[in-house]
């Protein structure tokens, strides 16, 4: 039976009867706007972004700065990502030439590789720098 | 080195975001895969990139990924400037002073030693480092 579908922070979908393959996109559709409008999703993107891209510990304030650009792109848009990352990579914090030592974050496995082979001239036995089972040590073409 | 590349065991990445250091008590989501014998992988792998004794023969995994250090081989000559090329090539200028003295103090050490050696010393110790190891 077709219900009243209630969403985060009040918002309501009416009752469609009969559900179709239209209504059910039409509603699934909504109902992820509807999460994308909720407060806590600048903060989660902005706090798991600035972990990948900058620093483990950020502070309150630096998420906030982020939040904002999330919320608010400049111009009035909310989920501008390019005005997120610019956030995150152009913040006081991620550019302080002396941050504090719990600043920074471990690279994982692949960045590691790549970090140090990037930093030379990699050669290897044939052109073909096949990446299968990195989980092992010697696993890297 | 615990991370199957484009086969994350689950939508939510290897690591989880708030992952807090053991005995710490330190957010480091990266350190949920960084175990005893992941960190020893990677000081292998940096090793044996830099040594050049990667295995070449496996089937279908065209492995014996080495660094060409020619480069840099004529820098030898003065352990500084070799230290400082890497500092920049590497750590993007931000190798601490005690790193630096560890560096230079192997390399005195190597007398009889050719240049390509002296190099591939010179980057496996700062490759194997914890400052190489993290970001900032």
């Amino acid at each position: 039976m077709a219900q009243l579908k209630t969403l985060l922070n009040g918002v309501t979908l009416p009752a469609t009867s009969p559900v179709t393959a239209a209504s059910a996109t039409k509603d699934l559709n909504d109902a992820l706007d509807n999460i994308v409008q909720h407060q806590n999703v600048g903060p989660f993107i902005g706090r798991n972004l600035i972990e990948h891209l900058v620093t483990s510990n950020p502070s309150p304030a630096y998420i906030a700065r982020v939040t904002a650009a999330f919320n608010d792109n400049g111009s009035g848009v909310r989920g501008d990502l390019k005005a997120v990352i610019r956030a995150i990579l152009l913040d006081p914090e991620a550019l302080n030439p002396s941050p504090d030592s719990l600043f920074g974050h471990l690279l994982e496995p692949i960045l590691f590789k790549t970090r140090l082979l990037r930093a030379f001239d990699t050669m290897a036995a044939t052109t073909d720098f096949a990446l299968t089972d990195t989980y092992l040590p010697s696993e890297l073409g | 080195v615990s991370q199957d590349l484009f086969r994350s065991p689950s939508v939510f990445n290897y690591y989880p975001p708030a992952f807090s250091i053991p005995d710490v008590g330190v957010n480091g989501p990266e350190f949920a895969i960084q175990s005893t014998s992941t960190a020893l992988a990677r000081v292998n792998f940096v090793a044996e990139t830099t040594y050049k004794t990667m295995f070449v023969s496996n089937p279908n995994r065209p492995t014996g990924t080495w660094l060409d250090l020619s480069s840099i081989t004529p820098l030898t000559a003065s352990p500084y400037q070799l230290t400082g090329t890497l500092n920049t090539l590497m750590l993007h200028g931000a190798m601490s002073a005690d790193l630096h003295a560890a560096v230079n103090n192997a390399l005195a050490g190597m007398t009889s030693a050719t240049s390509l050696q002296k190099a591939q010393r010179a980057v496996y110790l700062i490759g194997s480092s914890p400052e190489f190891f993290v970001e900032r």
